[in-house]
Order: structure tokens, then sequence, then C-alpha cells
């Protein structure tokens, strides 16, 4: 995009930001407005009836003879009646001089405001604002003559609490607004302006410099219009230039005398133009991949919807064959997703190659599909785990279709970019999704929550159409490809391999699926939280590593610390799960989740960096291709067993025990991989050749 | 061009006014019946205070004649309570108080679902259900040994609940719509400002190109002092057609004069 377009559309995107505030401060207000004429009524109501109870009860002490300054227990009686009525703020009794006699509770006004507030109102009482209370006074008859009054008070800022209960929800709404909005407005961006007029002022360009070849591609809109008459300009040109050709050509041959004369002629005429073939211009292509980006964004949304309370949609499927579930029945599910989805890339490739990203896409969106109606409609265990394994299919296809979309349609010096771009729109994917699907499954259920996945899995295939344009067979090199006996075996003697993947590769894997959508759903909901709650805190690992993942690749390549990086990485994320035993509370979860964010943002990409540079010689000899797919299959394969391990520790120890022990067992990792790469050190060669285009996994 | 824009950001901020009217109509609903269910169960083990007073004092819960004006004096207390029951553990009605002249009979609540109420609510504190006509808050009447004698239900009026809820709803909805449509317009003066100048260059392009095509030695096309990159490609290219142009003809009358001269060498042969 020109520095005017890019201007253009960051104005745009502000703009779309601060609607989207004005429009969440807007209905906040209202609904603060709304809640307020409907609440406080019935508030006013419960005020009236505990105030009532309590008073009665007085009274009859009253009625007894007992003096009111003299009633035992009052203030240990509002206590329990403040207890068990939570939305009361305070209990208070003044005598008929406006002397506070018992109290309990907070937020009670000053006596002279209590004394404003007895002076006997016209009517029924009702509550009235005093202070930071809403304050009932009833009064309190001892034989026939008021000695007292009852304060029954309730915090003011109620409606507003509620709201403000709400800010967390409304903050995340905004935070994935802002991400949805940074994927949609550069597409249309893209596809509606940026894009056609790059294609404009290309042929422009071309037609500047006398390549009079190509035209445009009409449509109704004012590029459109614009394109359709330098369309005119171009046939035209390329007609004449026909017609006069072949005037030529009959001319010569009828005087050969004038050959000589006319070719001269026409060769002045064609000089510096090129003109088209037959004179039939070809319309003018290019190929962007921001649609990639957005198809990307949109199926990972919805595989990741259901991401923060799968683990507690499959137990209550468990629980039909043992209540309470064995560990290792919730988390089987989840194995069965990883493995069949690493299982199903090599023919998920083997698809891409023959139909093209688009056909492939749209297979694995009805995929997709269908496995998420399926999980939300799952009749029991079994069929669960199948339904689970079609997703899995579905999902292993739109990856697929998607990183071979952007590798094949990127130029070789831009390959990184559209990796980047393709990152970015999975991460984007994987921060809204558990964050939304945790707000849906608290409001409308699971089955309406799969519900919804469903129908964004069947929204993605139908963009594809429009997002995947061209369908291009990807070159076999360029993608991870399927390891040969010979890689293997050379692989499996290359030992700072092995070792990285024993100790960190692996390790990562297994924690991040062990840790992130096993253990997370299942401690926060054991702890109390809603599963708006969970996708909160499942979200921050999105967050930290969209943010901070292009940061610590920046530095490991500037610095050639991609060691150091995958060392710290992995003791961070062991570090950040040790605590929980000692302070099983959800900040502990939510810092455990944060530095496994961070821990991953740190080691992924020097990872591959590292596999790159330690597998140089296998590299030479089978291609980077098959040497990465080997590499991606054994990872695929740790995550695949993370849940089942887990499981199998929470079975022994508890999910607090859990996270403590595979913690630790993260940090031996991360040691043994420092301590290795300390001794084995890494190849001597200076790190020039910089790591191809590959992506990190998102499972 | 900017419809499209617009259409994008407004299908946005409906997609986060969907999810705040969600929210925001969530908590009031927790929040409406927090507060209404609360009340009743204060009423209700109120109640049960009451009642089980009588039990301490070693009264069969059917022989205590005063329950049902005791019912009678809490249902006064408000309007919506359709009925109050008391129940031995055998799920038997023994005092039940119900209002007057309802629009339409109560469902029966029968034996078995007072037996399942008392299993599923062992302990003091006050258990609530609902079915489609009445929100039902009960409690359980315990004796001195701390078995489960019997228990309390008390039916309230849902459609006042309901038509508060619905009410909710509909403003909520309401004040979305209305926020919607103003954002929209926000985004469409907006798109149209940000991107007015791409489209007046647009225009001035495609009037250019059009005056050229239909005449050729219309004037040259001059890109502005500031012009854009469109319209100093559009006058790079415009040159170099009417150069080609220029061309095209001086072959067509080279080819003209070619073809007089056969005609006059055929005419004089």
């Amino acid at each position: 995009m020109s520095e005017l377009r890019q201007a253009r559309f960051a104005g745009l995107f502000i703009m779309t930001l601060i609607l989207i505030v004005a429009v969440l401060i807007g209905i906040s207000f209202y609904a603060a407005r709304a809640f307020e004429r409907s609440l406080l009524p019935q508030l006013d109501r419960k005020m009236l009836t505990v105030g009532t109870a309590v008073n009665a009860k007085l009274e009859r002490a009253l009625r007894y003879g007992i003096p009111l300054e003299r009633l035992p227990g009052v203030t240990d009686f509002f206590g329990g009646v403040l207890a068990a009525n939570p939305d009361l703020a305070y209990l208070a009794v003044t005598s008929a001089n406006g002397v506070v006699l018992y109290q309990r509770g907070t937020l009670l006004p000053s006596v002279e405001q209590l004394v404003t507030s007895t002076q006997p109102p016209v009517g029924p009482p009702t509550a009235q604002r005093v202070g930071a209370a809403y304050d009932l006074a009833l009064p309190l008859q001892g034989n026939q003559t008021v000695t007292g009054s009852l304060h029954v008070g309730a915090d003011a800022g109620f409606v507003t609490r509620q709201i403000r209960e709400l800010l967390f929800d409304i903050a995340i709404v905004f935070i994935i607004a802002a991400l949805v909005a940074l994927e949609l407005l550069p597409l249309i961006v893209q596809q509606n302006l940026a894009a056609p007029m790059r294609r404009l002022e290309s042929v422009l360009r071309r037609i500047a410099d006398g390549d009079l070849r190509y035209t445009l591609p009409a449509s109704h809109d004012e590029v459109g219009q614009l394109s359709s008459l330098i369309n005119r300009l171009v046939i035209r040109l390329n007609t004449t230039y026909r017609q006069l050709i072949h005037q030529a050509l009959l001319l010569r041959t009828a005087i050969p005398a004038s050959v000589g004369r006319l070719d001269s002629g026409l060769a002045s005429l064609r000089q510096g133009f090129i003109l088209a073939p037959n004179g039939q211009p070809t319309p003018y292509l290019s190929v962007h991949l921001i649609g990639a980006r957005m198809a990307t964004f949109l199926f990972i949304f919805a595989a990741e919807l259901s991401q923060p309370f799968m683990p507690l949609y499959i137990r209550t499927y468990a629980a039909a064959l043992g209540d309470p579930p064995a560990q290792w029945l919730i988390g089987l599910p989840l194995t069965v997703f990883t493995l069949t989805a690493a299982l199903c890339m090599p023919i998920a490739g083997w698809r891409f190659e023959r139909v093209g990203s688009r056909h492939t896409f749209i297979e694995g969106a009805g995929l997709l599909m269908m496995g998420l109606a399926g999980t939300g409609l799952a009749f029991n265990f079994f069929d669960l785990l199948g339904w689970r394994a079609l997703t899995a299919v579905g999902y292993a296809f739109l990856y697929t279709a998607c990183q071979g979309y952007v590798v094949a349609n990127s130029p070789e010096q831009h390959r990184a970019q559209g990796s980047a771009l393709f990152v970015s729109g999975l991460m984007a994917g994987s921060i809204c999704g558990p964050a939304i699907g945790g707000i849906l499954a608290d409001r409308i259920g699971y089955t309406a929550t799969f519900s919804c996945a469903a129908a964004l899995a069947l929204g993605a295939g139908l963009a594809a159409l429009n997002l995947l344009g061209a369908s291009p067979v990807i070159r076999s090199n360029q993608r991870d490809q399927q390891p040969g006996h010979g890689l293997i075996r050379d692989l499996s003697a290359n030992f700072r391999f092995a070792w990285l993947m024993l100790f960190a590769a692996i390790p990562a894997k297994l924690l991040l699926n062990g840790f992130l959508f096993f253990l997370v759903p299942l401690t926060l909901y054991e702890l109390g939280n809603s599963r708006s709650e969970i996708g909160r805190i499942v979200m921050l690992y999105g967050l930290a590593a969209l943010f901070l993942g292009p940061m610590f690749a920046r530095l490991a390549d500037r610095f050639a610390i991609h060691g150091l990086l995958i060392g710290v990485g992995g003791l961070l994320t062991g570090i950040g799960l040790i605590p929980m035993l000692f302070f099983p509370n959800t900040l502990t979860v939510l810092a455990g989740v944060l530095c496994l964010g961070i821990g991953q943002a740190m080691s992924i990409s020097p990872q591959l960096a590292l596999v790159t540079r330690i597998c140089r010689p296998q590299i030479t000899r089978f291609g980077s291709g098959p040497v990465l797919g080997f590499y991606r299959l054994i990872e695929r394969l740790g995550g695949a067993s993370g849940p089942l391990i887990v499981a199998g520790f929470a079975g022994l120890f508890g999910y607090p025990g859990t996270m403590t022990a595979i913690g630790v067992l993260g940090v031996v990792t991360a040691a043994l991989f420092s301590i290795g790469f300390l001794i084995m050190g890494i190849d001597s060669e200076p790190s020039d050749q910089s790591a191809p285009p590959v992506t990190p996994e998102p499972f | 061009m900017y419809f499209k824009i617009t259409a994008a950001i407004a299908t946005l901020i409906a997609f986060v006014l969907s999810l705040a009217v969600l929210m925001n109509y969530a908590k009031f609903e927790r929040a409406f019946s927090g507060l209404t269910e609360s009340r009743l169960a204060f009423l209700v083990q109120d109640l049960r205070e009451t009642l089980e007073f009588g039990l301490d004092l070693g009264l069969d819960p059917a022989a205590m004649a005063n329950t049902t004006s005791i019912l009678a004096r809490e249902a006064a207390k408000d309007p919506q309570i359709l009925s109050i029951l008391v129940f031995d553990d055998q799920g038997q009605v023994l005092h039940r108080h119900q209002r007057e002249a309802l629009s339409r009979p109560l469902s029966e609540l029968t034996p078995g679902w007072f037996r399942t109420a008392l299993r599923t609510h062992p302990d003091a504190a006050p258990w609530r259900i609902s079915d489609p006509d009445t929100l039902i808050v009960g409690a359980t009447l315990t004796n001195n040994f701390g078995r489960a004698v019997g228990g309390i239900a008390l039916r309230y009026d849902r459609s006042f609940h309901d038509h508060e809820l619905a009410q909710a709803l509909t403003g909520l909805t309401q004040a979305a719509g209305l926020i919607l449509l103003a954002a929209t317009l926000i985004a469409l003066i907006s798109a149209w400002l940000l991107f007015r100048s791409a489209r007046r260059d647009l225009r001035r392009v495609r009037s250019a190109l059009a005056g050229f095509l239909e005449d050729a030695d219309s004037p040259a096309f001059q890109a502005g002092s500031s012009g854009s990159k469109l319209e100093i490609g559009y006058a790079a290219a415009e040159q170099n057609s009417r150069e080609f142009w220029r061309r095209l003809r001086q072959v067509e009358r080279i080819l003209r004069l070619e073809q007089q001269l056969a005609d006059q060498e055929s005419a004089d042969v």
C-alpha cells in the first residue's frame, strides 16, 4: 500500500476503534439507566421485606417491655441477616432522639443523615438516597409509641456495580472487535480499493512503458468504470494496430515494390511498444494474500471457540462411563484431535496438490462444520470421539490450504512476510475464539456455542470462494514433506537434533496441550471461574504469543541467541507452573498461562531456526521440506501425548499437583536442553542462513 | 466502495453490539432474578423459622392450626405470590394458601415432585426451581433431631418477572439498533471523507480518458501540482498512448498513400 493509502487505512482503523468504544460506552450507559429503572424497585421491595421481618422481631421484644436500648444480641442477629442477604449493606437501630443504638454492616451514613432519613414519610415507606447508600427507615413501635427506627441500607452503587462487573467482558469484546477490525478492514480496503488501484496503476505504468498487452477486470464501482475506459483504450490501440498490419499485408502482396517502405514504417511504429499477441489483450491478474489471512482467521476462530470449555464438555460425556470420570477419558478426545490432525496433514497436502487451495479449504470447512455440529449434538462419549476426529481432519485440510496458498503465492524474497501474515491471522483467531467461546457458552450453553462455531466454519468456507482467488498447485519443495527412511535414519543419528526434540520441542508441545487445553479449563472451573473467565485467561496465551513472538524472533536472529531463548523459554514455562501446588488460586493459573505464552513466544521461532542449523547436512542432502516435516511430525506427536500424560498425573496428584509436576518436568527438560547444548554447542558456523519460511504450530 | 467499507464496519459494530446486548441482558437477568429470588427466599426462611419453632415445641406439623393464617399473612405481603404450601416428608400437602381469582389454574405439584425436592435439598438453605408459570422457592423443614419432616414451597407469578425481562431485552435491542444506525451513518460519512480524494482523482482521470477516447487531439492531461500516483501514472500512460496513436495515424497515412500510388499505377497501366 502506498503511504497515502496506508494513512487512509490507519484513519479508517482508528475511526472504527473510536466508533466501537463509543458504541460500547453508549450501550453500557443505556444499560445502566435501564437497570436502575428496573432493579431499584426490586431492591426497594427486598429492603422492605427484610425490614418488615426484622422489625416484627424487634417489636415483639419491645412489646414484652424490654427497653430498646437494652435488647440483647441485636448486633449478632443483624450479622446473620446481612450474611444471608449480601445485597444489603447494613442494618441499624436508632433511638427516637437519633442515637445509633445497634448497627452492623458497611456504608452506614452519619447520624445526621440517618435522622434526616427518619423523618416520617408521606405514604408507604420507601428507600431514600443517603450518602453512599439507599436507606429505608421503618418506625419501631413499642406499646403504641414510636421508640426508634430500624434502618435497612443497600449500596447505592448496586446497579453500577452490576455494570462494573461486566467491564472485563466489555473490555474483552473491545479487544476482539479490534482484532476482527484488523482482519476485516484490510480485507475490505484491499479488495475494494487497494488491490484494484494497484492493478490500475500497474497497467497504467505498463502503458506508459509501452506495454499494451493487459486489460483490467471491470466492476461497477468507480475503479471499475475507469478500468473499462482503460480497457477500451488498450483494445482500440491493439485493434487499430492489427487492422493496419492486415492492410499492410494485403498491400505487400498486391504491391511488392512497397515492401521496403512499409517495413520501415511498421518497424518505427512498434518501436518501444509491446502489443498483445493476436491483438487480444489479457486481463491483468494479481494475487493478494490478505484473503488467506482472513480465511485463516475465520477457521481458527471457529475451531478455537470451544477451547475454553472443551474438557468441561467432555467431562459431561465421560461422566456417563463413570462418575467421577477417569481423567484419561477427559484427555482422550483432546489427544484424538491433535493426533488425527497431525496424521492427516499429509493427506491434506496430497489433496492440496491435486485440487488447489480453494477446494481443499472448502472441503476442510465442510468437515470442520460437520465435526463441530456433531460435537455439539453428540449422543455419547464414543461418537464424541468420532466427531472430534472429523473436526481434526477438517482442521488439517484448512490449515494446509491456507499455509499452502500463502507459500505458493508469496514471491521467494517475500516468503517470510507471507508466513507472518498467515501467522497473524492464526494468532488473532486463537485469541478471539476462546474469549468469545467462553462468553457464548456462559450465556447460550454448549450446544448453541458449537452451532455458532459450525456456522462460522460454514461462513469461512463460503468466504473462501472469494478470498482464495487463485488455486495454485504448490511446488513440492515448498511444503513440509513426508520423511523417507534414509532421512529418519540420518536424523536419528543427529544427536543434537534428538536432544532438541527430546528436551525442547516435545516438552513445549506437551506442556502447551496438556496445560492450556486440558488443565487450565478444568482447574479454573474447580476454582469457581465461569467459562467467560476461563476464555479470558486462555486468551492471554495468544495475546502474549502474538505480540511477543515476533520480537523474540527478531532478537534471536539479531544476536544469534536461539539456544539461549529456547532454554530460558522452557525454564520460564516450567517455573510459571510450579507455584500452583502451594497457591492454588486463579491468579496463579493466570500467571502460569502468561509464563507459558511468554515462554513459547521465546522458544518457538528459535527452535525452527535451530533445526535448520543443526540439521544443515540433512537439509543439504534431503532438502528443508522433509527435515522440517519430520520435525513437525515429532513435535505434533508430543503435543498429542500432552493431554493423556497430564490426565494420568491428574488422576494421581489432582489438578494443582499436576500443574506443579509438569512445571518441574518443564524445568528439568529445559535445564537438560541448556546443559546439553552448552556442552555440545550449536554448529560453529555462523548463522548466515536464515530459517526457511515456516510457521509455528497452533497446537 | 464507501458502502462496502461502511457495511463492513456496520457488521463489525452489529457484532459488538449483539455481544454487548447479550452480556448486559444476561447480567440484568441474573441481577433481577437474584433480587426477586433472594427476597422470596427470605420470606420462605422467615416462614421456616416460624414453623420450626412449633416443631421444636413438639407440635405435629399437620396439627399446627395457625399455619394457614401465617401463610395468608406472608402471601399478603406480595400480590405476585400465587400460593404457599406446606408439605410433609411423603409429599402430602398439609397446609395451603392459594390466591383467589387466578387468571388460570396453577399446575398441581405432585407428591413425587415434593419428595424429589426434599431428597435433592436436604439442608436448610432455600432452593429455587421454576416451571412455565411460576418461580418456586422452597425450604426444607427439619425437626430437633435434624430430620427432614417436610417443606415449604412458595409459588410466584413469573409473568411479571418474564415481562420485566422481556422489556429489558426489548429496550436493549432498540437502543442497540439506534446506536447501530448512528454508528453506521458516522462510518459512512467518515469513509466518504477519508476516501473522497481518491474518488476525485478517479473522476478526474476518468473524465480525461473519456475525452481522449472521444477525441485523440484533445488537450493532454496535466497532473495537478500535488498529483496523486494515479494522476501521474495516467499522465504518463496517456502521453505514450498519444505517441502510439500518432504513429498509427502516420502508418495509416503511409498505407493510404501506398494504396493511392498502387491505384494510380494500375490506372496508368
